[in-house]
């Protein structure tokens, strides 16, 4: 019973692991498209020679949108809060233009400079109604409004504001652009590339299509360690488990060897008790995964968003039959090693 | 073909006389030992500087101005603060593998280990404060354009191409102007790819100050800290 449990946790380690990792990208995804841009204009990357993120002029945009087909152009500003948290700066007339803005549920835009608008998820995590406060980038702000989830962020400030408190005027983090037609996007930004080299330019589906994976190098090697700690956790359990059923069944294993039994018969039964108790525990591991599923979503749906990952759910399960297997050698090698008259005298 | 030679004699003329006028015009090979005897006694600067960021793509210059603390703690670490006021005011100090950046609207400081980038950033933010000539000789292709008056000092003009394949992607050139008077940076403009530069100019320039303490790089004790990586 208790090597179902631990195999069920392994399962449920990579599952829930995996599925964090599928709905943070996925939730990324959903965020950008909800933008309404037809290409995402980034800054090369980091500089060592300016020593900043090299965040861009706010006079990109008019340069923009001089450029053929870009009907528009809008920026905005992120910085990083704790964790996977960040505060976006908008400028929310530009953002209507861009999306069609907010859909707000309670209270609206913002009044005073240290008001922000949080997504309703955010706001479920935090506990935040409109005219709440909260402490974020070492000052407090107040709530003004709470909107439907799926654009642009979870957490919005006015883009002046963070742009002053962050001593970076006119900066931006990033840039959308909306084009006349959509199917011209891919020309637009081979354009755009040609002039502005070393600058991260795609369309919105491109920059959607990455967020896998095996795109985030991190995700992918958290994902590796995860599966890793996973098999030998495996491996462990089920390794001391039948270790200790074989010990408490010497005399039994004795008996049928006195009565013929050859070591592939007990291998194979001790095999094929492992293999059942790999396969129930999958299984009892799947059906936790909707347990932490349900719980992420009411502890902190704005932080962590896990997703079910089907696909996944053969290959945890690969994984904790073979580390259970292997688990099940050493145990093995000593039952069929065991000496018929010590076993059938073993008390 | 009178009025050429003409010219060619004027033009002759003033670089000669401009020579002669610019007495500190040395070659590279005496820049270089100038440089590489200097650099054991740099123990530390102080200067004001003036940084203009040039986007070319929309002709923008952007300008910064502040102040420049260098100390060295040991053979190969220089650690700096510098601080940016008016409107983009910032501080930014490099100690070892941290970078640190105060932003005093926030009373914030945000840390990132830049690991293996540290001696890419500490040499290329501290370029010409106590570097030897032998140093400049083996990381970079070095043109000398002679002698120069930049912010009222007399200075030599290198040009710098990185070697390395690595920085020359993100950095292609690097003018650097020398101070004859202590060897220090008068300015050092950073050549970046699609024409994009980054001029940093030095002022008041004070080379191995009497009292320059460890804490002169400390940023407010008071301050809320995050690590960022």
């Amino acid at each position: 019973m208790l090597s179902v449990l631990a195999i069920g946790i392994e399962v449920t380690m990579i599952l829930t692991l995996v599925g964090i990792s599928y709905g943070t990208l996925d939730e990324a995804a959903r965020h950008a498209r909800g933008v309404g841009a037809d290409i995402l204009v980034r800054p090369p990357g980091a500089s060592v020679i300016s020593l900043s993120t090299s965040p861009m002029s706010q006079e990109f945009l008019p340069f923009f949108m001089k450029q053929p087909h870009v009907t528009f152009a809008t920026g905005t500003m992120i910085q990083p809060l704790s964790g996977l948290d960040t505060l976006t700066g908008v400028d929310l007339a530009d953002f209507d233009k861009l999306s069609g803005g907010f859909r707000f549920l309670k209270g609206g835009p913002f009044e005073h400079d240290d008001d922000l608008i949080v997504d309703e998820y955010y706001a479920r995590e935090k506990k935040l109604t409109v005219g709440s406060t909260i402490e974020l980038m070492n000052r407090p702000w107040r709530v003004s409004g709470i909107f439907e989830s799926g654009k642009l962020a979870r957490v919005c400030a006015q883009l002046t504001v963070l742009q002053t408190l962050t001593g970076s005027p006119r900066k931006l983090s990033q840039i959308y652009l909306k084009v006349d037609d959509p199917n011209r996007a891919q020309p637009v930004v081979e354009g755009l590339r040609a002039k502005l080299p070393g600058y991260f330019i795609h369309t919105m589906e491109e920059f959607t299509s990455y967020l896998t994976i095996n795109s985030v190098a991190l995700l992918r090697n958290f994902i590796g360690v995860v599966i890793g700690i996973a098999i030998v956790v495996g491996f462990i359990v089920v390794s001391m488990a039948m270790y200790t059923a074989v010990l408490e069944r010497t005399r039994e294993i004795g008996i049928l060897k006195a009565l013929g039994a050859s070591s592939s018969y007990i291998l194979d039964l001790l095999f094929r008790e492992t293999l059942v108790i790999a396969v129930i525990g999958t299984g009892l591991g799947i059906a936790m995964t909707y347990g932490t599923q349900w719980l992420m979503m009411h502890a902190v749906p704005a932080s962590l968003t896990q997703e079910t990952v089907y696909k996944w759910w053969p290959i945890a399960g690969a994984i904790s039959i073979t580390g259970a297997l292997l688990g099940a050698i050493f145990p093995g090698w000593k039952a069929v090693k065991q000496d018929v008259i010590q076993a059938l005298s073993y008390e | 073909m009178k009025i050429l030679d003409t010219k060619l004699n004027l033009f002759i003329c003033i670089a000669v006389v401009s020579g002669a006028a610019t007495g500190w015009a040395q070659s590279t090979a005496e820049i270089f030992s100038r440089l590489d005897r200097a650099a054991p006694s740099f123990m530390g600067a102080t200067a004001t500087l003036r940084v203009t960021t040039h986007t070319a793509v929309i002709n923008e210059d952007e300008t910064q101005t502040g102040t420049v603390t260098v100390k060295r703690f040991g053979p190969n670490e220089l650690h700096f603060l510098i601080k940016f006021t008016g409107e983009n005011a910032q501080t930014i100090a490099l100690k070892g593998e941290k970078l640190e950046i105060y932003y005093p609207k926030l009373n914030t400081i945000r840390e990132y280990d830049i690991g293996k980038y540290k001696d890419v950033a500490q040499k290329l933010s501290l370029l010409g404060f106590g570097t030897p000539g032998r140093e400049l000789a083996a990381n970079y292709e070095v043109s000398n354009l002679g002698g120069d008056r930049v912010e009222s000092q007399d200075s030599v003009h290198l040009q710098l191409t990185p070697k390395a394949a690595d920085v020359l992607k993100q950095l292609t050139r690097v003018d650097l102007w020398i101070s004859v008077k202590n060897n220090s940076p008068v300015q050092q403009k950073f050549q970046l790819p699609g024409g994009d530069y980054r001029l940093v100019t030095y002022s008041d320039v004070s080379v191995n100050p009497p009292h320059l303490p460890a804490s002169a790089l400390d940023l407010p004790k008071n301050a809320k800290r995050e690590r960022m990586n």
